[in-house]
């Protein structure tokens, strides 16, 4: 057995990393963080969550010109008397936040040791736990060539073992088209909120289309892109035929210096090319190795990009 | 140019190349390994191929690196050599020795001759296209043996077939030959020269310095005891015992004992032993009688245990056919000589009429012509008129030549010199001789006097054109009884010397026995004799020789080989007539002297040093073709080991 096939053997499928998702010291590590919008965002009940909104609120913001058909129980009597002006009292309205998990649950993801899925599934476990125990929304979507399940958003720390479980259920199938599962996610999502998606971006298709559905109707989008070692520095030699883990593609290379520093520059061009991209939607993005162990990201690269506090 | 020793390798070639690139295809069945996504694979072999033209031969690095070991090893298995120096495209006249010295045995067990030959063909192989050669053979004599051709297969066929003798060696003869090759050739031809180096004297050659000449010798060892001369004489006047010369001559330096046989009709009829010095030389006789049929002779030189350091052997026999004297043919003119008549009548050389005494005549019979008929005839106080051309003895007259005039007597005259070194004063003593009378003759300055008296020449040698006559002043009858010197011992002696002298070299033992190689025998044949088969006594097939009408004699040239020929002269109709033989040998210490030399001297040249190849020895290179194909198989493996990181 040569190095190549050591290597490779260190890919597992996502069947054979088996165990839980979350574990319960760490939950009690994530429990006081929580999740941070850059945004003020619409919820549908009060609640912890202050929004941008100017609404009925105990905290007063601003004043507005009294249109037919507002509230009266909110004029400003003080500033009629004093200026004859009818002015609404706005006031800044606490909210729930909402926060959408949007997990690639392709075949490509099922790569890689760590296996990225499991890892993108932990990480998604993690997020949604934060937000159920903040109160918050937590909507959860699982994607390859289309959006295949969803968790509808549900708030509250009892729906725990309901995420956890349609986590657990996903398996891996189909290939990625990005845009299309989020422009669906995006029309059956039409609260504002956190957009937490967590995929490898090796689609064909390219990602650009799946951010700006997001980004078009001013959800606070976060980009994690999870990626094996081996897909960072590949372990391969010789004359190869690679296979396509989607759609079983061959591709027959032979492996030399020029090509894998072909192959890395194309990837880091990927990665530099999205995150460019999201920064100049208002997007943000990580990428993470699933050799970082995932407790790491949560605790320390999420809270360091400000999605977590 | 390259050569090639195994060139079945390069007809494989194609087959094996073919196998490779085959095999090359079968090994791209590739590994397959699953991934995540091919997707930025392709983009990367899209960029390359995009990007970087050769990235289609970067892929077949491999096999072209296995391809050029491949190409190298095959070329190591076809033996590869590179010949340095050589001809390199100029023409060739290659010169060999074919003398008897190139028969020489050096320590290696190879002679001369096949060494010369050896070389010959490497040089003929090493001509380039459009190189010309030719073969000279030289021994004594040149022998052209091609054209100027470049035809390899001819210049070898010639060389296959080509036989050393044992004759001596003239390179200076077969240089003045080559001169018109020189000049007929195109381009300036090379000469080599292959030989001992032994090859008689150059002092007077001259050859152009623009003439590139080669001197490959042949040889290395110095050390030869052989036989140098030969010869047979009478043993004395009168018996029928001959005596046999040899010399043996130590040529090398180390000294030597050799033992000398000697074999008569086969049998081992004596032998001695001699010691010899560096450059010592001895003579060894033995004594061969006579007898009525000839004899065969053989003179061997037993080596003992040095036999191995004798490096020439044809030096070491020589044979004769030993066969009896001719008789003599006198005719006595006298009116009656009894010590005359009886002397002769007893020479038992002397032939004989059915009474067996020697033919006689009176002096009134005598015709002029009678001296062609016989070799010798004895005018006894005769003096002729005229006298046809012959040999004459005469005693107490002198013969009618003009100028030899007789004054007439003188008396009392003593003997007060005579000329030793005169043949016919050999074992002769004239002391004894009283002359009351002699004629007093006045001679000429060319007569040379052989006995001389107190009053003028008694014993003179005269001759006259083709008439020869030793005449005797004095009359045998006239000589005092007691004590006369017609009873003395020295009277036959003395006649028998006149009549051997006078009869010249056919009374001596023939030396037509006793040729050199390289020689010409001439045999005298039958009148009806139309042609004449030679044999060598080692030769498979005779040479036929025609006889041409009117020729004195048979001329046989070209003795190369030392033995004995047997001539078997055939009428018109093959039939034998009659058969004689004769023997040739190699009795030369030029040849003899076989220390090979280390150059050769040639008039208003620089001397041309001996080298031991003409062409360098060709420089096998799979070697280093070898090593190249490793290096090749080490690239490609580091390469397929590593080129990930390329």
């Amino acid at each position: 057995m040569n190095d190549t096939d050591e290597q490779l053997d260190q890919t597992e499928t996502f069947a054979e990393e088996g165990g839980s998702l979350i574990d319960q010291s760490f939950l009690s590590k994530i429990g006081k963080l929580d999740l941070v919008s850059r945004k003020i965002l619409q919820g549908k009940i009060k609640g912890e969550k202050r929004s941008k909104k100017r609404g009925q609120s105990v905290e007063f913001a601003d004043h507005r010109l009294y249109t037919p058909g507002d509230d009266l129980r909110f004029l400003d009597w003080n500033i009629y008397a004093r200026l004859d002006k009818l002015m609404i009292k706005l006031f800044l309205e606490e909210e729930d936040l909402r926060v959408y998990l949007l997990v690639d649950s392709s075949k490509s993801m099922d790569y890689g040791r760590p296996n990225k899925l499991r890892y993108a599934l932990k990480v998604a476990a993690a997020l949604g736990y934060i937000g159920l125990v903040n109160n918050n929304r937590v909507g959860i979507g699982t994607f390859s060539t289309q959006l295949d399940r969803v968790f509808r958003p549900e708030r509250g720390r009892r729906n725990l073992p309901k995420m956890i479980k349609f986590l657990e259920e996903t398996v891996p199938e189909g290939r990625t088209d990005l845009g299309r599962a989020c422009k669906r996610f995006a029309q059956e999502h039409r609260a504002k909120g956190v957009v937490i998606l967590i995929s490898d971006f090796l689609d064909r298709h390219g990602y650009e289309d799946a951010v700006r559905f997001f980004v078009a109707r001013k959800m606070d989008v976060f980009c994690l892109q999870i990626l094996a070692p081996q897909e960072l520095d590949p372990p391969l030699t010789g004359d190869l035929k690679l296979v396509d883990s989607e759609d079983g593609q061959e591709t027959e290379i032979t492996i030399s210096g020029p090509l894998l520093e072909r192959y890395k520059a194309n990837l880091a061009a990927l990665m530099g090319g999205l995150r460019e991209f999201c920064h100049k939607r208002g997007a943000r993005y990580l990428s993470s190795s699933t050799a970082l162990p995932f407790e790491r990201l949560v605790l320390d690269q999420l809270r360091l990009h400000g999605v977590l506090r | 140019m390259f050569q090639f020793l195994s060139m079945g390798w390069l007809y494989a070639a194609p087959l094996l190349i073919g196998g490779l690139v085959l095999l090359y295809f079968l090994k791209l069945k590739r590994r397959e390994v699953g991934i995540s996504s091919t997707y930025l694979w392709q983009n990367a072999l899209n960029d390359l191929r995009v990007n970087s033209p050769f990235q289609r031969l970067r892929t077949n690095l491999l096999l072209i690196l296995q391809l050029l070991a491949l190409i190298l090893i095959i070329l190591a298995l076809s033996r590869p050599v590179s010949p340095l120096g050589g001809m390199r495209g100029s023409d060739a006249i290659l010169l060999i020795d074919v003398s008897a010295s190139m028969s020489a045995e050096d320590a290696n067990g190879q002679t001369r001759f096949l060494h010369a030959k050896q070389e010959a063909l490497k040089v003929i192989d090493d001509m380039s296209f459009g190189d010309k050669a030719v073969i000279v053979a030289f021994d004594d004599e040149a022998q052209v043996l091609t054209d100027m051709t470049e035809s390899k297969s001819t210049l070898r066929r010639a060389l296959e077939k080509l036989e050393p003798t044992d004759r001596g060696s003239q390179l200076g003869g077969a240089l003045q030959r080559v001169r018109s090759l020189l000049g007929n050739a195109e381009r300036a031809p090379e000469l080599y020269v292959f030989s001992d180096g032994r090859v008689g004297s150059l002092d007077n050659v001259s050859l152009d310095e623009s003439v590139p000449l080669h001197f490959i010798r042949c040889g290395s060892s110095a050390e030869n005891v052989g036989i140098v001369s030969f010869d047979v004489h009478l043993a004395s006047g009168f018996g029928d015992e001959t005596r046999v010369f040899v010399s043996v001559q130590n040529l090398g330096t180390e000294e030597r004992t050799v033992g000398v046989d000697f074999y008569l009709d086969g049998d081992l009829a004596g032998s001695r032993e001699v010691k010899l010095g560096p450059e010592g030389v001895t003579s060894v006789a033995f004594d061969a009688p006579l007898q009525d049929e000839p004899r065969h002779v053989r003179i061997t030189l037993d080596h003992g245990t040095d036999a191995s350091t004798d490096v020439l052997a044809s030096d070491d026999e020589v044979v004769a056919i030993l066969k009896p004297p001719m008789p003599f043919e006198v005719l006595l003119v006298s009116d009656g000589n009894l010590f005359l008549h009886s002397a002769l009548s007893e020479d038992p050389r002397v032939a004989k009429t059915a009474e067996g005494t020697v033919p006689t005549i009176a002096s009134a019979n005598f015709k002029p012509e009678f001296g062609g008929e016989f070799d010798v005839v004895v005018l006894d106080r005769v003096t002729p008129p005229t006298i046809g051309a012959g040999n004459y003895l005469c005693f107490g007259a002198r013969p009618p030549f003009p100028g030899l005039t007789d004054l007439g007597q003188m008396e009392h005259t003593e003997v007060i010199d005579q000329d030793e070194t005169h043949p016919v004063t050999r074992f002769v003593n004239f002391s004894t001789l009283e002359l009351p009378t002699a004629r007093q003759l006045k001679i000429r300055p060319k007569d040379v006097i052989v006995v001389s008296s107190t009053h003028g020449p008694l014993v003179i040698d005269a001759r006259d054109g083709d008439r020869h006559a030793l005449v005797i002043a004095f009359n045998l009858l006239e000589l005092p009884l007691e004590g006369a010197w017609t009873f003395d011992p020295s009277f036959p002696i003395f006649l028998s010397n006149v009549i051997r002298y006078l009869s010249g070299s056919s009374a001596e033992v023939r030396k037509d026995l006793l040729l050199p190689t390289g020689g010409i025998a001439e045999l005298p044949y039958p009148k009806l004799a139309a042609k004449a088969q030679v044999q060598h006594e080692k030769a498979e097939e005779p040479t036929e020789i025609k006889i041409v009408p009117g020729d004195e004699s048979l001329r046989i040239p070209n003795l190369d080989r030392r033995g004995i020929y047997t001539v078997t002269f055939q009428d018109v109709d093959g039939k034998e007539l009659s058969k004689t033989r004769f023997a040739a040998n190699l009795v030369s210490a030029a040849e003899s002297t076989v220390a090979p030399a280390d150059n050769l001297v040639l008039k208003g040249r620089k001397e041309i040093k001996a080298v031991e190849e003409a062409v360098e020895t060709n420089k096998d290179v799979w070697k280093y073709v070898a090593a190249a194909a490793l290096l090749f198989v080490m690239l490609e493996w580091w390469i397929y080991n590593r080129r990930v990181y390329l």
